[in-house]
C-alpha cells in the first residue's frame, strides 16, 4: 500500500489492489485503522484502513463511492461525471455506491470531511471541495493505469493517451483498461496528479449525462426506504400525538391482539436530545427528538396498519390544543409584526427619521401558511436492533446525521452501528435531521432482533411534518422623489424554528439607504417547522418582491422597469441581467387579452449578504384570471445566475421542478389546525399541481455571468414564482393576494359572471 | 384466505384478508416493490398498475376483486428496461427522486395502447398522477418522444 | 259599538281560555304503564345495551370528540341550532332523577318530567312503538350501566317566540302516533320481528319516509305505501327500502341486505353519508338473526312500479381511443374516477361500489351524487375495524361547474338514468355542506 499526495490534513491518497484484482483508490488511515483491529469490511474490499472513493474492478468496471444522497438532484451523478472527466473511461461502465458513514466514522472522517457537516448532506455536489477530491482520485487512477502500460509496452508514460476506457500509444499498442488494472494497483507514482484545469474539461459543462439511476427506476429495481426488505423483516404501523407535544394516556392492546398477523404493540416514550460525546452531527440532535407514540407490529404492513386504526388510544393533548383554529395562531403571527420586534437583524442608516420626513410611505401586511413537504414517498425508516448491533436503513437526506442518530438513539458505540443509504423518494428538507431515523429506531428497540420497516401512513407523514414556518410580515416603505425607497422597516414573525437565517442577507434591504430589520417569535406555537426548499427564502421574497410590486404601484412604475432601477444599485450585475433577459424573452409588456397579465419577481438563494454568491433567480408568470376567479398559468420563464453551470440539461430539469414547487406553495399549499392538530392528512385535501395544471416552462441561461460559482439549483425558483403570480394576479383582478395560498382568495373580478 | 393472482404472466399465491389493497399483496405478500405507495387513496398515481389493458390504482383495489384479471406492473412492463417509454424516460432524465414514476410510466403506456398518438389533452386525462419533484413538463415530452417512436 | 266590544270581550276571554287549555294540555304529562312503578332489579349490560345499539342513541346524544351519551351534538333547524342532551345518568345535566315513567314519557312521547315538550328531532313518533320491556332495558341501560358525566346541555339558539314548546303538542296531535306497535297476525313472527324493529328502535323511516310540510312523516308503518320510499335529508338521499320489485334493494337479495347491514357493504354498495352513522353505530352491532328479520320486512314490501335499470355497455366502450371530443364529463371520469371505479362503473369485489345502476345514482335528486363527490365518504367500521376503500373529497379539487359535469355523466351512463345536474345545484350543497359556513347541515331531523 502507498501514500502519495496530501489530500488532507489526515487523509493519504492512496490505492490498493481490491477483491479480485480491482484497482482501488482512496484513502488511508493507518493511525486510526490500528485500533480498529484487522477485520475486513465486507462492502468495501479487504484493509480495514482504506477507505475507497473509486474502485475499477479487473472488468473495466467503475465504482464511485459517492457522500451525498440523491434525493432527485441529480446529486449521484455529479460525482460520476467528475470521475469520468478525469479517468476518461466509458460512462456506460461507471456505476455509483453510497459511502458508508460507518466507515466514515471508524476512519476518521475520511468522507465526510470533504464539504464539512454537510459532507453527507444530500445537496452542493458541484462545490468545490467536492469536485477536487473526486477529481483527484480519479486522475491518479488514470496515471496509474498509464504508468501500468508504459512499464508493459515500454514506453514513457507521458506519450501514452487515455480515451474512452482504452489506453493506446502511437506505436499501435491499445489496451482496455481493465487489462492494467491489477498492475496499477501496484504502481508508485513520483508525484499525484492534480486535477485538470477548467480550461481542459472535455465532459464535465460540455455533456449533460441523465441521471445514472435511471434504468434502475423505470424498471422497479430502485430500492427506496418502503423497498428494502432484509429477511425475517415486520412491519409497523406509527401513530404519534395528534397535537404536537401531547402524551400517550393508555392504550388498550387486549382490543386487537387477535387480530391477524399482530405480533405486539410498542410505546415510544419522548427522547431528550443530550450531546453525545463521540460523535458530532451536522444538524443538531434536539430536531430529532421524537414524541410520544405508539406503534403496532404485525407481520404485514397491511394487518399493522388495520389493528392501529382499531387500536383504543387515549391522548393527553397537552398546551397546544389551545389553539383552536389557525386563525388564532395567524392573528398571534401577526399581533407580533405590529410591535417593534425582540431581534434586530439589520439595522442600517435612521429608518425613523425618514418616515417622520413624510412623503409617500407604503405599508401591507403578508402571511404565509404551515405547509408540507408532502414528499411522494411517506416517512418510512427500517432498524434491525439487537443487544450489541443495530443495522439501519434509512431514506435519509444526510446519512451521516441518521447515523449518529442511531448511535444516540441506541447507545451503542459507533462501531456497533451499520446503516444503509436507500433511493430517497423526495426530501425538499423533510429528511435532514433524523427524526424520522430516531423514531424508527425508538420502534425497533421495543421489538429488539428482526428488522422491522416503520411505517408513517400518508395522514401521518403530513400531520407530524417539520413544517414550513406560518409566518407573517409588516412592511414599510417610505418613497423618495425619485419614486424609489430611501426607507425601509420589515417585521417577521413566526413560531419557534422559523428561519430568520438570511432575512437580513438577501438585497433589497442592502440597497435601500435606510433599512431595518427585526423579527420576533412567536413561542407557544406548537407546531413544528424545519427547512423545505428554501426556507425562509421561500418566505421573504413573498413578502419582498409583492413589496417591492406595490412600490412600484405607488410610484406609477412598470414593476420590472422598477426593480432594474432597484438592483441596478447592487453590486452583482446578475440581478439586473436577469431582468433584462425576463423582458427580452418573456414577451413582457407586449399586449395579452384581457384577463390575462405578467407579473415579475427575482431573488437570490445563499447570497448570505455578499455579491456574486449564492444563485439569483427571476421569473417572469404569464397568468390568465377567469371572471369567476379561477386562475390558470399559461407560462413561466425563468433566467438565473448560479455564475456558471455544470450539467446544463440536470440544471434545466431542477429549475423546472423548482418553478412547479414555487407555484405550489403560492397557489395550493396550507395547513389547516383544529384544536391544535393539524387538519389536513392526504392529497385529497392538500392539493397538488398535476399534469393539467402544469404551464409551459422557459428556462433561460443568459442570465448566467460566469463568475467562478457553480452554486445551488434545487431552491432558487421556489422564492420568485410565487410574487411573480401575486403580480399578474393583482394586475387583472385589482386584488392583490397577500397571503399564501391564492387559491384561498375570492379573485373574481368584473362582477364575477363566467 | 389464499388468492391466486396473475401478474406479469405468472399464477402466485397470496394468503391475505380478502379487503387487503392490492397494493399491498404486490409490495409485501410477492415482494414486487416496483410498484409504489404514495397516498393510499388513489389520490397520486404512484401505485399505478395495468389490470386487463387499464391503468388502475392498486392501492384501492382489493385482493378480492384481483382474482381472474391479468395484472401487469412496472417490473412486467420490460423488466430490462426495454419498455419504449422506459427507454425514452433514461434518455430524456424525466425522473428526479424518481418515486411517483412507476406510476407515471404505467399510465403512460395505458395511454399509448389507447391512443398512440395523443394530444397534449390526451395526456393531461391519461396521467393525472402526482410528481412531487414536478418532472411533467419532461412527462409530456417524453410521451410524445415515444409515440413518435412507435410510429416510425 | 258597544256591541263590537262585548263580543270583543267574549271572544278574548274565549281565546284565553283556548290558550290556557292548550298550555295546560301541551305542559301535561301523559299517561304511562309504568306510572308508580319501580324499576326491576338492574339487568345484565347486554340486555339494555343491545337495545341502545338498535334505537342507535349514541349517534345523536354524543359528539365527535365527547363522552358517550354526554349530549351536544348540534342539530340545525331551519328556526337555529338545538343541541341532543345529556343522557347520562347524571343527577344534574343528565337524567339521573328520572323515574322510569319519566324516561318512558321522554322516549315514547317526546315529554320531559316537567312537561316541556321535546322538539320532534327526538325520534319519538317511531319510539312509540318500542314495547315495555325494550324500554324498561333501555332505562336500565342508562341508569345503571353508563357513567355519568357532569356535562351540562347547551342552550338551543331557537330565540323566542318560537322556542315556546308546548305549542309541539298540537303537532303531536296531528303527526305524532301513539300506538304501540301491533304485530300483524296474518305475517310470521319473522316477519313482525322484522317490522318491529324497522318501525320502533330502527327508526329507519325518519329518513327514509318521505315528509310532510310539517316535517312530519308520511307513515309509520307498512299500511301507508310512503313509508319508507324513499326521501331527502340532510344533504342526502335515502333511497326507497322497499323492496318488493324494482331498482335498489329490489334488485338486493336478503342475504345482500344483511350483509349490507352486518358489514357495510354488498356487491351492490357501500354505506355512506348519514347510513354510514347508522351503520357504525347500530346495524353494524345487531344479530344476525334481527337483521335477516328486518331484511325479510324490507323485502316484502311492495314498491311503485318503476322503470327497470339495465346495465348498458356503451359507455364501457366509449372510452376507447380519443378523448378530445367526449363530454367534459366523460374526460373527468375518466381523470378522476376511472382508476377505482373503473370505465365499466362496475363494483370491484365489495369494497368498491358499482356507480352502474346504485338507486342513489337513479333517483330523482342528484344531491347524494353531488355531495358523496364534494365530500366523499367517511371510514365504515366493521367489527371494530375502519375499512380503507374511503371515497375522498374532491371539494377543494374541482369546481362547481366539473362536479356537476361528472354527476350528470355518472348519471346518465351505464343505464343510468338520472337527470342532468347544474352547477347551481353543487354550489348549493357546497355551501350548506362546508364545516365553516353558517348555513351548514348538521341534522335537521332524525
Ligand atoms: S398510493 Fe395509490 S394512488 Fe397513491
Ligand atoms: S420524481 Fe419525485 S415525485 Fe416524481
Amino acid at each position: 500500500m502507498t501514500e502519495h499526495m496530501k489530500l488532507s490534513r489526515r487523509g493519504f491518497i492512496s490505492t490498493m489492489l481490491g477483491t479480485g484484482g480491482a484497482l482501488v483508490m482512496g484513502l488511508s488511515r493507518p493511525v486510526v485503522a490500528a485500533t480498529l483491529g484487522a477485520k475486513p469490511w465486507d462492502s468495501f474490499g479487504e484493509g480495514a484502513a482504506f477507505t475507497p472513493w473509486l474502485q475499477i474492478d479487473p472488468t473495466g468496471k467503475v465504482t464511485v463511492y459517492v457522500t451525498h444522497p440523491d434525493i432527485g438532484n441529480g446529486v449521484v451523478t455529479q460525482a460520476c461525471s467528475y470521475i469520468r472527466e478525469e479517468l476518461a473511461c466509458r460512462w456506460e461502465d461507471i456505476r455509483a455506491e453510497y459511502a458508508a458513514p460507518e466507515r466514515d466514522h471508524a476512519l476518521g472522517g475520511v468522507y465526510s470531511e470533504v464539504g464539512g457537516p454537510l459532507g453527507y448532506f444530500s445537496g452542493r455536489s458541484t462545490f468545490e471541495d467536492r469536485r477536487t477530491a473526486y477529481m483527484t482520485a480519479a486522475a491518479g487512477a488514470r496515471e496509474r493505469l498509464k504508468a501500468a502500460a508504459a512499464e508493459a509496452w515500454g514506453v514513457d508514460a507521458s506519450e501514452i493517451t487515455a480515451e474512452e476506457g482504452v489506453l493506446s500509444h502511437a506505436s499501435g499498442q491499445s489496451a482496455p483498461y481493465a487489462e492494467f488494472v491489477a498492475a496499477a494497483a501496484a504502481v508508485t507514482l513520483a508525484e499525484e496528479p492534480a486535477p485538470k484545469p477548467r480550461e481542459e474539461w472535455t465532459f464535465l459543462t460540455k455533456a449533460s449525462p441523465a441521471k445514472i439511476q435511471i434504468p434502475e427506476i423505470v424498471t422497479g429495481r430502485a430500492v427506496y426506504g418502503l423497498d428494502v426488505r432484509p429477511p425475517g423483516m415486520v412491519y409497523a404501523a406509527l401513530r404519534q400525538s395528534p397535537v404536537m407535544g401531547g402524551q400517550l394516556v393508555s392504550y388498550d392492546f387486549e382490543a386487537i391482539r387477535d387480530m391477524p398477523g399482530v405480533r405486539a404493540v410498542v410505546e415510544v416514550k419522548p427522547t431528550e436530545p443530550g450531546e453525545p460525546d463521540r460523535i458530532k452531527p451536522a444538524f443538531p440532535l434536539g430536531a430529532s427528538v421524537t414524541g410520544s407514540a405508539i406503534a403496532v407490529i404485525a407481520d404485514h404492513y397491511w394487518q399493522a396498519r388495520t389493528a392501529l386504526d382499531a387500536l383504543p388510544v387515549v391522548w393527553d393533548d397537552g398546551p397546544g390544543a389551545k389553539w383552536l383554529n389557525i386563525e388564532m395562531m395567524e392573528e398571534a403571527a401577526m399581533a407580533a409584526v405590529r410591535a417593534p420586534g425582540e431581534t434586530v437583524e439589520l439595522s442600517v442608516g435612521d429608518v425613523a427619521a425618514e418616515f417622520e420626513a413624510g412623503g409617500t410611505v407604503v405599508e401591507a401586511e403578508y402571511l404565509t401558511p404551515y405547509c408540507d413537504h408532502v414528499q411522494l414517498e411517506p416517512l418510512n425508516c427500517t432498524a434491525l436492533i439487537t443487544e450489541n448491533s443495530a443495522e439501519v436503513w434509512a431514506p435519509a437526506q444526510h446519512t451521516q446525521q441518521a447515523f449518529f442518530v442511531t448511535v444516540q438513539e441506541t447507545g451503542l458505540a459507533p462501531e456497533q452501528v451499520k446503516l444503509h443509504q436507500t433511493y430517497v423518494g423526495g426530501g425538499f428538507g423533510r429528511r435532514v435531521f433524523g427524526d424520522d431515523t430516531r423514531m424508527a429506531v425508538a420502534v425497533a428497540k421495543g421489538y429488539p432482533g428482526v428488522p422491522v420497516q416503520v411505517i408513517w401512513s400518508r395522514e401521518e407523514s403530513v400531520r407530524q411534518g417539520r413544517y414550513r414556518p406560518l409566518m407573517g410580515a409588516h412592511m414599510k416603505a417610505r418613497l423618495d422623489d425619485d419614486g424609489l425607497p430611501s426607507a425601509l422597516q420589515m417585521r417577521v414573525s413566526g413560531g419557534p424554528g422559523f428561519f430568520s437565517n438570511g432575512l437580513a442577507n438577501t438585497a433589497f434591504p442592502l440597497v435601500v439607504p435606510n433599512a431595518q430589520i427585526e423579527s420576533t417569535v412567536v413561542r407557544d406555537f406548537h407546531i413544528k417547522a424545519g427547512p423545505l426548499r428554501g426556507p425562509g427564502y421561500n418566505s421573504f421574497v413573498f413578502f419582498h418582491e409583492s413589496f417591492i410590486d406595490e412600490l412600484a404601484e405607488a410610484a406609477g412604475a412598470d414593476p420590472l422597469d422598477y426593480r432594474i432601477r432597484i438592483y441596478e444599485k447592487w453590486e452583482d450585475e446578475g440581478w439586473v441581467k436577469i431582468l433584462n433577459v425576463l423582458k427580452e424573452k418573456s414577451g413582457w409588456g407586449t399586449p395579452l387579452p384581457t384577463g390575462q397579465a405578467r407579473g415579475v419577481a427575482i431573488g437570490n438563494w445563499g447570497m448570505g449578504g455578499r455579491p456574486q454568491h449564492g444563485t439569483t433567480l427571476g421569473a417572469v408568470v404569464h397568468a390568465e384570471v377567469s371572471t369567476e376567479g379561477r386562475v390558470k398559468v399559461h407560462r413561466i420563464d425563468v433566467a438565473f445566475d448560479s455564475g456558471r453551470v455544470m450539467n446544463r440539461d440536470a440544471v434545466q430539469v431542477q429549475l423546472e421542478g423548482g418553478a412547479i414547487f414555487g407555484l405550489n406553495l403560492a397557489m395550493n399549499e396550507k395547513l389547516n389546525v383544529q384544536n391544535g392538530r393539524i387538519v389536513e392528512g392526504n392529497y385529497d385535501e392538500y392539493p397538488l399541481i398535476r399534469m393539467a395544471d402544469t404551464p409551459e416552462i422557459h428556462i433561460h441561461f443568459e442570465g448566467l455571468t460566469d463568475h467562478d460559482r457553480y452554486d445551488e439549483i434545487g431552491e432558487p425558483p421556489v422564492g420568485p414564482v410565487g410574487p411573480a403570480l401575486a403580480s399578474a394576479i393583482a394586475q387583472i383582478t385589482g386584488k392583490r393576494p397577500r397571503s399564501q395560498p391564492y387559491r384561498e382568495h375570492d379573485l373574481s373580478w368584473g362582477g364575477g359572471e363566467a | 384466505m389464499a388468492f391466486t393472482l396473475n401478474v406479469n404472466g405468472t399464477d402466485m399465491e397470496v394468503d391475505a384478508a380478502p379487503e387487503t389493497p392490492l397494493l399491498w399483496a404486490l409490495r409485501d405478500h410477492l415482494r414486487l416493490t416496483g410498484t409504489k405507495f404514495g397516498c393510499g387513496i388513489a389520490q397520486c398515481g404512484a401505485c399505478t398498475v395495468d389490470i386487463d389493458g387499464v391503468a388502475t390504482r392498486s392501492c384501492q383495489f382489493p385482493v378480492e376483486a384481483a382474482e381472474g384479471v391479468k395484472i401487469t406492473t412496472i417490473e412486467g412492463l420490460g423488466a430490462e428496461g426495454e419498455h419504449v417509454l422506459q427507454k425514452v424516460w433514461t434518455e430524456m432524465n424525466v425522473p428526479q427522486c424518481g418515486y411517483c414514476q412507476s406510476g407515471m410510466v404505467m399510465a403512460a403506456a395505458a395511454l399509448l395502447k389507447d391512443i398512440p398518438e395523443p394530444s397534449d389533452a390526451d395526456i393531461d386525462l391519461y396521467v393525472d398522477n402526482i410528481c412531487r419533484c414536478g418532472t411533467y413538463p419532461r412527462v409530456r415530452q417524453a410521451i410524445h418522444r415515444a409515440a413518435e417512436l412507435l410510429k416510425a | 259599538m258597544r256591541a263590537f266590544a262585548r263580543w270583543f270581550a267574549r271572544l278574548a276571554v274565549v281565546a284565553v281560555a283556548a290558550v290556557v287549555a292548550a298550555y295546560w294540555y301541551g305542559t301535561r304529562l301523559p299517561s304511562s304503564p309504568f306510572d308508580g312503578v319501580q324499576a326491576a332489579a338492574a339487568m345484565p349490560l347486554e340486555t339494555g345495551q343491545y337495545a341502545a345499539r338498535v334505537s342507535d342513541c349514541v349517534a345523536c346524544h354524543s359528539t365527535h370528540d365527547g363522552q358517550p351519551f354526554a349530549g351536544g351534538l348540534e342539530m340545525g333547524t331551519p328556526l337555529g341550532s338545538i343541541h341532543a342532551t345529556n343522557i347520562t345518568p347524571d343527577p344534574e345535566h343528565g337524567i339521573g332523577n328520572y323515574s322510569l315513567a319519566d324516561f318512558d314519557r321522554a322516549v315514547r312521547r317526546g315529554v320531559a318530567p316537567d312537561g316541556r315538550r321535546l322538539y320532534p328531532a327526538m325520534p319519538y313518533p317511531s319510539y312509540a312503538k318500542l314495547s315495555d320491556e325494550d324500554v324498561a332495558a333501555l332505562y336500565d341501560y342508562f341508569m345503571n350501566h353508563v357513567e355519568p358525566v357532569a356535562q351540562p346541555n347547551p342552550p338551543s339558539e331557537i330565540a323566542w317566540p318560537l322556542n315556546i314548546r308546548w305549542p309541539i303538542e298540537a303537532w303531536n296531535i296531528a303527526f305524532a302516533p301513539t300506538d304501540s306497535f301491533e304485530p300483524d297476525p296474518e305475517q310470521s313472527d319473522f316477519w313482525n320481528r322484522g317490522a318491529y324493529l324497522v318501525q320502533a328502535g330502527g327508526h329507519c323511516g325518519s329518513c327514509h319516509s318521505p315528509r310532510g310540510v310539517a316535517m312530519n312523516e308520511q307513515g309509520y308503518d307498512e299500511t301507508d305505501p310512503a313509508f319508507l320510499s324513499g326521501a331527502l335529508l340532510d344533504g342526502w338521499y335515502a333511497p326507497p327500502l322497499r323492496g318488493g320489485s324494482g331498482n335498489g334493494i329490489g334488485r338486493w337479495s336478503e342475504d345482500e341486505l344483511v350483509a349490507f347491514l352486518k358489514q357495510g357493504r354488498n356487491e351492490h354498495g357501500v354505506v355512506f353519508g348519514s347510513m354510514m352513522e347508522a351503520f357504525n353505530n347500530s346495524t353494524a352491532f345487531m344479530t344476525e338473526a334481527d337483521l335477516r328479520a328486518m331484511a325479510h320486512y324490507m323485502k316484502s314490501l311492495p314498491r311503485a312500479s318503476e322503470p327497470l335499470w339495465e346495465y348498458d355497455e356503451t359507455t364501457t366502450a366509449s372510452f376507447a381511443g380519443g378523448m378530445a371530443e367526449a363530454q367534459p364529463g366523460a374526460q373527468l371520469y375518466l381523470q378522476k374516477c376511472s382508476y377505482c371505479h373503473g370505465r365499466d362503473g362496475q363494483n370491484r369485489g365489495t369494497f368498491i361500489p358499482p356507480l352502474a345502476g346504485p338507486s342513489s345514482v337513479l333517483a330523482d335528486t342528484p344531491a347524494s351524487v353531488i355531495n358523496i363527490i364534494l365530500n366523499g365518504a367517511g371510514r365504515v367500521v366493521s367489527d371494530g375495524v375502519p375499512d380503507s376503500y374511503r371515497m375522498p373529497p374532491y371539494r377543494v379539487q374541482l369546481t362547481d361547474r366539473e362536479i356537476a359535469d361528472l354527476a350528470t355523466f355518472v348519471r346518465t351512463s351505464w343505464g343510468n338514468t338520472g337527470d342532468a345536474v347544474t352547477p347551481e345545484e353543487v354550489r348549493e350543497l357546497r355551501e350548506r355542506t362546508d364545516p365553516f359556513s353558517d348555513r351548514v347541515i348538521v341534522l335537521q331531523m332524525r
